[in-house]
């Protein structure tokens, strides 16, 4: 009998997961398919930033109905696999020129970062990508965002991301 | 009825011009008889009306080519044939709208161009004279004639025996396209399958009578080449290879099917690329089902895109439900007695929308946990526009 499978929208840079479709029709289908132009990742508290597809990748792998409640505690091994992230980014804060992660553990150095700002109404999303370093605070430096508030959503490749509102000055 | 007879020569017989004319008839006969019922009349090949003003004056001709009559008589023009408007004008075919002044020339009729084969014998000579009589014609010319009929005017039929032979007459006519008068004195335009109102037929092309064709190679195609063009042209193949299935599809260069849009196999498989539609108006049905999390589009079943559905070709009916699971709480609680309840569960396009509430009842007075959550979803995928 053939195992039971899932497909996980992760992002291609980080590697988190953001979602999780199943369906009888076997194979990994275009991202597009599943998410259209964007995946819309939001809070409970419904507040949401829209991901471009471009930013994202689909994975089919074995079905796991911890990774069905919770996408974005998991993430893609090196091996493709989904694992359960331990780690977290656990703030997110940001000033005119900078977003600071907060990172629970430390990473290890190199890894890789994303911070996705929301545009506003009508923008595109502003995407900026940095490394790891050996600290539990990680600055990202950022521009072009207009003073005020912004969800952001904050991966970092092996840590479960952080999405939250975050005033920019 | 007529008898069909041919010849016996033997040793010593003195040949008479009948002799060897009923070995010629006998031939004729049997081709005219084959192409007669073994095929269609209509064009075999060239015979197109084309029309040159280069020079500045209207110049319609018939490319050379062949065509096959309803009495199986072969018809050939070797060279273009010009064609002369003084004919349409004198043969009593031209009616009031061919010259009025007010029409514009595309409103203007279209004229039937019918060719005939006739047999002209060739000029005799001194030297073609018999013992004791005159000089007669040593051979026959299959020549051609050309003559035009009234708007909407049949090739018409002629009666024939099963015997008979090839019949050269002007009676006897092939459609092989159409002209226009300019309403003054000449050709105004060529056509071989004019749009009319009411339709005008084309000029047919010869087909084939057959109630069974059998290939011997195992792969048996029809065709609807134009000329040698074949790319983009469709063909349906009937295969014996793959334990034997019939397709259909655009051909490439080579003849092959560049894109089969259509399979059924010997078992009965059926394979299509488009929509199935039926009189019912119920179309095709494409179901797909499963679980999605908060943000994701519903898949959409195989084989139905995400254009079919943005241009209105098919039709979804989505239903989802909370997705129940045996959690006795909220992801990051390890103690307590929760109760979950659905916040959210909706969709917005193909987009799903699903919160949950966990309640404490140890600490009701608290706010409830809201995560976003999963949605069981069942689409069904329907083509709409089908004929009714």
């Amino acid at each position: 009998m053939t195992a039971r499978k899932m497909l996980v929208v992760h992002l291609l840079a980080t590697n988190v997961v953001l979602g999780v479709a199943t369906r009888k029709t076997p194979g990994a289908p275009p991202v597009g398919d599943l998410v259209g132009d964007a995946f819309v990742a939001r809070s409970p508290q419904d507040v949401g930033i829209a991901v471009p597809a471009a930013l994202l990748g689909v994975k089919e792998v074995d079905y796991s109905d911890e990774v069905v409640v919770q996408p974005t505690a998991h993430g893609l091994d090196a091996t493709g696999a989904v694992a359960a992230l331990a780690a977290k980014v656990s703030a997110v804060a940001a000033d005119g020129v900078q977003v600071k992660l907060t990172l629970s553990p430390a990473p290890p150095v190199d890894k890789a970062a994303q911070v996705l700002i929301d545009g506003g109404a009508g923008q595109a999303a502003l995407l900026f990508n940095a490394k790891t370093q050996a600290s539990t605070s990680l600055d990202v430096p950022v521009s072009g965002v207009s003073p005020g508030s912004h969800v952001v959503l904050a991966s970092v490749d092996g840590f479960a991301p952080c999405l939250a509102t975050v005033t920019f000055t | 009825m007529a008898e069909i007879a041919r010849p016996n020569f033997y040793e010593g017989q003195i040949l008479r011009a009948g002799d060897l004319d009923l070995a010629q008839e006998y031939a004729r006969g049997a081709e005219a008889r084959h192409e007669r019922y073994l095929h269609t009349p209509g064009v075999a090949t060239g015979l197109q009306l084309t029309l040159d003003d280069s020079t500045g004056t209207v110049q319609v001709s018939l490319s050379p080519g062949m065509a096959i009559d309803e009495t199986g008589r072969q018809i050939i023009i070797d060279s273009a044939l010009p064609l002369a408007s003084e004919d349409l004008d004198s043969q009593g075919v031209l009616i009031p709208s061919d010259t009025d002044g007010s029409l514009k020339q595309a409103d203007r009729p279209w004229h039937p161009v019918f060719i005939s084969g006739l047999d002209k014998p060739a000029t005799a000579t001194a030297q073609s004279t018999g013992c004791g009589a005159a000089a007669q014609s040593g051979s026959t010319t299959e020549a051609v004639s050309i003559s035009y009929g009234r708007p909407g005017e049949p090739a018409g039929d002629i009666a024939m025996e099963v015997s008979d032979g090839p019949v050269a007459d002007d009676a006897v006519r092939v459609l092989v396209g159409y002209v226009q008068w300019d309403g003054v004195g000449n050709f105004g335009g060529t056509s071989g399958a004019p749009q009319t109102e009411p339709p005008t037929p084309a000029a047919p092309f010869a087909g084939v009578r057959a109630d069974e064709v059998v290939a011997r190679g195992g792969t048996l195609a029809l065709r609807a080449d134009q000329g040698d063009t074949r790319v983009k042209t469709p063909a349906l193949v009937l295969d014996a290879g793959n334990g034997g299935e019939m397709c259909f599809g655009l051909q490439d260069a080579q003849g092959g099917l560049a894109s089969t849009v259509f399979t059924v196999t010997a078992a009965g498989d059926l394979t299509v690329s488009g929509i199935v539609k039926s009189r019912s108006g119920s179309g095709g049905l494409w179901v797909e089902s499963g679980t999605v999390t908060d943000g994701m589009l519903i898949p959409l079943p195989a084989d139905v895109g995400a254009d079919m559905v943005a241009q209105g070709q098919i039709a979804l009916h989505i239903t989802v439900a909370p997705r129940r699971m045996a959690d006795a709480r909220p992801p990051g609680q390890a103690v307590g007695t929760w109760l979950k309840d659905t916040f959210e569960c909706r969709v917005d396009g193909r987009r799903v929308f699903v919160r949950d509430r966990w309640f404490d009842t140890g600490a009701m007075a608290t706010p409830p946990v809201v995560l976003t959550g999963a949605c069981d979803y069942v689409v069904v995928a329907a083509a709409v526009g089908a004929t009714s």
